[in-house]
């Protein structure tokens, strides 16, 4: 009995110190060189290399970060909101018509070009038409974070939806199972990684939509922020305003990633 | 002179036995893909036979010969250009409910346990589905020698369990006629030996059940079939139709035999002669 409880002890501890190794090799080079970059930009602006006005010191952002902190998470709502309300109608938009074009191939042939001609035109160019059709408020932002978010879902759904083998089709039919059922129970399961890939990237594209769209409505928001602080001059604002927004960013992210790891914890082949 | 004449005795062409009823007539089926006459190719030239009740067929051929395509379009997934299929009485025009089907590749969804997997034709809403499905399919894996592994996924498996778990799905809403297309090609020397093992004690067991397999390996063919029929390269047609004299239950030892090896030859004979 003794023997099995030391056993088991000498295998726990060569593991956790196993993975505190390796917790060390994954998380300290990047911290090093982080904290590295960050001291050398505090010391050039402090022995006044740097203008302030041009790029304030890394503590000078992080002063003027926690006194506008009010002000700051108030305007970084309307992007936040807006940036969520885009990647999901961009999700759900994407997939549904992604999945309509993979349905058939006369609805794929008709489709699929415009689709990909619409993706080559550099969006940005179109922002100024959205603001003639859809004002200055927060839906036309949102509307806008949902044209550029919903290309890549859309055509990692529609590249997703070739990924089973030709042979799961002929399989489906052989057991004479309806075209719609094959499509839920066997091409979405398979195409699932994919769109998750569409949808990080989606993720990213949608708070640049909801940004973009504030650079020209200049109403609120992050985006408002920085383009206001950039024309006053307030340079260490607007590096708080871009902290926040990459906070935006994160938390977007994070929720989509771990909506994956739920997801194809029940789609795992493991 | 004496040898050539037990030969010719032995291999018996399969037309000389009593007729049983047909379950599966080809009648000069052809296969033709592409439009226009430039870009035609004739994958299956004009291809008679039938396959009675109850019997095994092996349909052998040199790879890409038209004996998979062939295949396809007995089990309705493929349309002859010409000629016509009838199974079971019916004339075939598109999958039939009690066809079970295996390919090459055993199509295992990753993302289920193998006896989910064996369970998924029961997802079809047309075929009934029993209350003794489950149970069914749990005592296929075993006879497969898969107990201890129906909550394993297909990942968690070698090749050889795979198709296991295929034959298994073929079987488990117990099909009158069973297509197998190439299906151990993929799997190693040792494997395929065993996986043939395993799917002719499986065929024995379950009586009165018509198979078509498609192979390119002649032994295999002679191991498994009570009938090998010999599909020339492409286009192509079938150019020999013999009977498999060996009583079952076989053993892999009849591999051995003087008998299994004069077929075999006679077998590569036919494959390699050119017939235009």
């Amino acid at each position: 009995m003794t023997d099995i409880g030391l056993g088991l002890a000498r295998v726990e501890s060569i593991d956790l110190s196993a993975l505190g190794r390796t917790a060390i090799r994954l998380v300290a080079p990047p911290l090093v060189a982080a904290v590295l970059l960050l001291g050398g930009w505090e010391m050039l602006s402090r022995s006044g290399v740097l203008s302030t006005r041009l790029l304030p010191a890394p503590s000078l952002v992080f002063d003027t970060l926690v006194r506008s902190l009010g002000v700051l998470l108030e305007q970084a709502q309307p992007t936040f909101w807006g940036a969520v309300l885009g990647i999901l109608l961009a999700a759900a938009l994407g997939i549904v018509l992604g999945a309509a074009v993979s349905y058939s191939r006369t609805m794929m042939q008709a489709v699929y070009p415009t689709v990909v001609f619409f993706q080559l035109i550099p969006k940005v160019a179109l922002a100024p038409v959205f603001l003639l059709w859809f004002g200055t408020g927060f839906a036309a932002n949102v509307i806008f974070s949902v044209f550029i978010a919903f290309f890549p879902v859309v055509v990692a759904t529609i590249a997703g939806l070739q990924a089973a083998p030709p042979a799961y089709e002929r399989l489906c039919r052989s057991l004479m199972m309806p075209k719609a059922q094959m499509f839920l129970t066997v091409k979405f399961p398979f195409a699932l990684p994919h769109i998750f890939n569409g949808l990080r990237i989606g993720v990213t594209f949608a708070v640049i939509g909801v940004v973009l769209g504030e650079f020209i409505t200049a109403q609120t928001g992050l985006g408002y922020i920085i383009l206001f602080s950039a024309n006053n001059f307030e340079t260490a604002l607007l590096l708080a305003a871009i902290l926040l927004l990459c906070g935006v960013g994160v938390v977007l992210f994070a929720f989509f990633l771990a909506l994956e790891t739920i997801v194809m914890r029940i789609y795992d082949s493991r | 002179m004496s040898t050539a004449a037990t030969s010719r005795r032995t291999i018996e062409p399969a037309f000389a036995s009593p007729a049983a009823a047909d379950y599966v007539a080809v009648d000069r089926v052809r296969k033709v893909y592409g439009t226009g006459t430039r870009q035609q190719v004739e994958a299956v030239a004009a291809s008679t036979f039938t396959i009675k009740a109850g019997e095994f067929v092996a349909l052998l051929g040199p790879s890409g010969c038209g004996k998979s395509t062939l295949l396809m379009m007995i089990a309705g997934l493929d349309l002859p250009s010409e000629g016509a299929i009838v199974v079971a009485g019916r004339p075939l025009t598109a999958p039939r409910a009690q066809t079970g089907i295996m390919f090459q590749d055993p199509t295992l969804l990753p993302w289920k346990s193998a006896l989910d997997n064996v369970l998924f034709p029961f997802q079809v809403a047309s075929r009934p589905a029993a209350g003794g499905n489950r149970l069914r399919a749990m005592a296929l894996l075993d006879r497969v020698g898969l107990e201890g592994f129906h909550h394993h996924k297909p990942g968690q498996l070698s090749g050889g369990m795979r198709q296991r778990v295929a034959i298994c799905r073929a079987l488990v809403y117990e099909p009158d006629l069973l297509l197998m297309d190439e299906p151990f090609s993929a799997l190693d020397a040792i494997t395929r030996d065993e996986m043939n093992l395993v799917l002719m004690k499986m065929w024995e067991e379950e009586k009165h059940r018509t198979a078509l397999f498609v192979t390119h390996s002649i032994r295999e063919a002679v191991y498994l079939a009570d009938r090998v029929l010999v599909m020339s390269r492409r286009p192509g047609r079938i150019v020999e139709d013999i009977r498999i004299p060996f009583a079952r239950p076989r053993g892999l030892e009849i591999g051995e035999t003087v008998e299994f090896n004069r077929i075999c030859g006679h077998l590569r004979g036919k494959i390699d002669h050119r017939s235009h």
